[in-house]
């Protein structure tokens, strides 16, 4: 998903989808993700033995990377966004390969000088199958300002 | 079973870590893993151009450090082992740049069981404040983890 033009807080309304964003996590993804985090070996993320004998189908993409991947839906929104929050929560594991990263708009607000609009967000798997949820909170200028 | 009287006594105890660099190579790695291509993240010159020193951070790059403050001193050994992470909230509060050190003060926040179907889960909920150089805080991040008693 390429950076969209510069956006305002009028721009936006209810309902608005943001995305979708396509992302496909890969076994070398995931590997490169957990030793920039410093993440223990052996892990439920890279080694399969280790998701399977945790009674994982397979290895499973880290709930922080799965975050990272959501706050990127925002970030790659406009530049004039800001994330302010997110907050998810998992649901099901997410399993390597292709996922989906997609968000609503449910609430816009007014907060001191913050002009916020706060979306729901999730992954989809390839099926269809909801994995993570949550929402997210992002500050945008006013044309007002 | 977890010890949850044991746990509680670990409640709101500091564990401190840091600080860590935050370099250019680093944020670098960090995009290219997630594929992410926004300039300001990204571009040097484009981080400049928007009133920066160097390239920023992405927003949720810090739970990578919050995530390293929690592993040592912590007796729950199946949170590691088998508990899986239920939920996670970053909110950031400071741009981070390259250049920065960023230092993670974490505290064990909640634990509590959780009635269900499959039995009791117990929750285990951590939050970490990460500070920067100029001792401002730059995010807090909470960690819920779901661990099967």
């Amino acid at each position: 998903m390429e950076q969209g033009p510069p956006l305002y807080f009028e721009d936006v309304d209810l309902g608005d989808e943001i995305g979708p964003l396509d992302k496909t996590p890969t076994d070398d993804a995931v590997e490169a993700f957990c030793d920039l985090a410093g993440t223990p070996v052996p892990n439920r993320f890279v080694h399969p033995e280790e998701a399977k004998r945790l009674g994982l189908p397979g290895p499973i993409v880290p709930g922080t990377m799965s975050a990272a991947m959501m706050s990127q839906l925002f970030t790659s929104w406009a530049p004039t966004a800001t994330l302010k929050k997110i907050d998810v929560i998992f649901r099901r594991p997410v399993l390597h390969g292709p996922i989906r990263i997609a968000a609503v708009v449910a609430d816009k607000r007014v907060e001191g000088v913050e002009h916020l609009v706060e979306c729901h967000v999730y992954i989809s798997s390839q099926d269809g199958d909801l994995s993570v949820g949550g929402k997210a909170i992002i500050a945008l200028p006013s044309r007002g300002e | 079973m977890l010890e949850l009287d044991h746990a509680r006594k670990l409640l709101g105890k500091e564990h401190r870590a840091g600080p860590f660099p935050v370099t250019r190579q680093l944020i670098d790695e960090y995009c290219a893993v997630l594929g992410e291509t926004s300039p300001l993240y990204t571009d040097e010159a484009a981080a400049r151009q928007a009133g920066y020193e160097s390239v920023l951070a992405p927003p949720a790059l810090c739970v990578l450090f919050a995530n390293r403050a929690s592993l040592p001193g912590v007796i729950i050994p199946d949170v590691r082992s088998s508990g899986a992470v239920a939920g996670l909230v970053v909110e950031p509060f400071v741009t981070v740049q390259a250049g920065d050190f960023l230092t993670a003060s974490s505290r064990l926040k909640e634990v509590y069981p959780k009635k269900g179907r499959r039995g009791t889960t117990m929750f285990i909920i951590w939050e970490t404040f990460l500070s920067n150089q100029r001792e401002e805080r730059v995010a807090r991040v909470e960690t819920s983890f779901a661990v099967q008693g």
